[in-house]
């Protein structure tokens, strides 16, 4: 027997049984799915951008480079304070549109280039009922480096914390695919109308159904992809015209920083984004239970309390790098680690 | 144009269509990556899951598989570390073994253990690419398209994968271990 047909007959599902698309278990699970609204449900992991659509070949870059220390593990935090009045986050809204109009011109990539995104990523490790203990955030810092195609890498450092629910792994992401990224490498392209942005992010994200809390959090991936100012501007008057957005008032974020808050609370979980009102720069993003009885667990995980983070970006670097493992002289993560 | 209810008729149309042909390609690439595991079901369900949520981004066929497995591959890697997971697949078989004996028997083969064992040793590249192409059945085409990879760099990783493959039982043979019926170290067959 020679090695090709060894290795092809040692593939474990050659030897089991399969089911097929019409034993029952095949059909229930069918029927769950597709009992599903269109609407894209929550993603209560980490962002999931696809490179859908993406027909330009340029990138911006984000305007600055800020290299901070790193934190450690981070517990959750007190919520802001309670939220103020929706006219009050259009006024603030308002404001920063203004303020990312006037940003100077960003760095576009080019062929050959990349975004280069560092973040800190925290997620709740859910434990379990008989081991509520094992519950906490699980930390990594994650570099991505994303080309205008799509493709690109991500590294992920050792995490901290208890992370028994599965770790951010370090990968690399070929032209086209779905990206799993907190960028979006196509944010050259984007339309800077807000009502088109709410239409783009509802076509390619959310089943052709506009949602308030997607347009949100797809609003917020945008805002650090290195989009022109005018289309960051649009971003931020998308944002302002969402129902539900509220005001948060002035926040700090993981790493010391200051900044303004406004959240968005939809199926159970606020979303909040913090940004320098000097620059508009979005510092960090997290998702906080405040209904845990719409959130949904894995089987024996036990529900989240009331208030407590469920998970969190914060962002560090951006930049245009020129190679997949080029790092800002500046950038303050851990060495990058080839996959 | 169409309204919500006839949006509503051809998503499901296209998904139930994508079910039928790959509920048990996505079933044969998870349990090929975890093994008969029961978490296999998890991983389908997430797959199409994010197929139905997802169905504007999927390309058309032949694209729309190689999407599917793309999936596929990352819903594992994200629930576990994928090398560590599958440098485990050849204890958990083993230990599988012993309650369904009759549906692994296969695997009892100490011939099949060294493989599963040789290759679980692999660079994760260079093993999905050996087995895409020898578990999936891609061309080196296909599996270069699902990995986002050349088809040159395809090949490479798949020769590096079997060469790599033919040392390490190679090796085996050396110190002594009962592997000449499966491959010879300079990757000849024995014709057994």
């Amino acid at each position: 027997m020679d090695l090709d047909t060894m290795i092809a007959e040692a593939a474990p599902a050659r030897h089991v049984f399969l089911e097929g698309p019409d034993s029952p278990a095949a059909v229930s699970l069918y029927r769950r799915i597709t009992a599903q609204p269109p609407a894209a449900p929550r993603a209560r992991r980490r962002r999931r951008v696809a490179l859908a659509g993406l027909t330009g070949a340029a990138i911006a870059a984000a305007s600055a480079t800020v290299a901070l220390a790193m934190i450690p593990g981070s517990p959750a935090r007190a919520p802001g304070p309670a939220p103020r009045s929706a006219a009050t986050a259009a006024a603030v809204l308002a404001r920063a549109a203004l303020t990312a109009a006037r940003q100077p011109a960003v760095t576009i990539a080019g062929p050959g280039q990349y975004l280069y995104v560092e973040t800190i990523e925290g997620q709740r490790n859910s434990g379990t009922e008989n081991r509520p203990g094992s519950s906490g955030i699980c930390v990594q810092t994650v570099q991505v480096w994303a080309a205008p195609d799509g493709s690109g890498r991500e590294t992920a450092s050792a995490p901290t914390g208890p992370c028994s629910d599965g770790v951010i792994p370090s990968q690399t992401f070929p032209k086209g695919q779905p990206v799993d990224l907190t960028v979006y490498p196509g944010a050259a392209d984007l339309p800077a109308d807000p009502a088109a942005l709410e239409q783009f992010i509802a076509r390619h994200f959310s089943g052709g159904h506009q949602d308030a809390a997607a347009a949100f959090q797809f609003g917020g991936t945008f805002l650090q992809s290195g989009a022109p100012a005018r289309v960051r501007a649009a971003l931020y008057r998308m944002i302002e015209n969402l129902p539900g957005i509220e005001s948060l008032g002035p926040m700090t974020d993981k790493l010391g920083r200051h900044g303004i808050g406004v959240g968005l609370t939809q199926y159970g979980v606020r979303d909040v984004l913090i940004f320098d009102p000097a620059t508009s720069a979005v510092l960090e993003r997290e998702g906080i239970a405040v209904d845990p009885s719409q959130i949904p667990v894995p089987p024996g995980a036990p529900k989240f309390r009331v208030n407590e983070v469920i998970d969190y970006t914060v962002y560090q670097t951006s930049s245009v790098v020129n190679s997949i493992r080029a790092v800002p002289s500046a950038a303050g993560g851990p060495p990058s680690r080839g996959d | 144009m169409p309204g919500p209810d006839e949006d509503r008729d051809q998503r499901e149309l296209r998904f139930r269509r994508l079910y039928q042909a790959y509920f048990r390609p996505v079933q044969a690439y998870a349990v090929n990556r975890l093994g008969p595991v029961d978490e296999v079901g998890d991983v389908v369900a997430e797959v199409f899951m994010t197929a139905w949520r997802r169905l504007a981004d999927i390309p058309p066929p032949p694209g729309d598989r190689f999407w599917l497995y793309g999936t596929a591959r990352r819903v594992i890697s994200r629930r576990h570390r994928s090398a560590s997971r599958l440098n485990n697949l050849h204890h958990r078989l083993a230990a599988d073994q012993r309650q369904k004996e009759q549906s692994l028997a296969w695997a009892q083969d100490p011939a099949h253990e060294r493989l599963l064992a040789a290759i679980a040793q692999l660079k994760p590249a260079d093993r999905e690419a050996l087995l895409l192409v020898h578990w999936e059945q891609l061309t080196y085409a296909e599996a270069a398209e699902t990995l986002g990879c050349s088809v040159n760099a395809l090949g490479i990783r798949v020769h590096k994968a079997k060469t790599r493959l033919r040392q390490v039982l190679g090796t085996e043979a050396v110190v002594g271990r009962a592997v000449s019926a499966v491959i010879k170290p300079n990757g000849v067959s024995d014709g057994s």
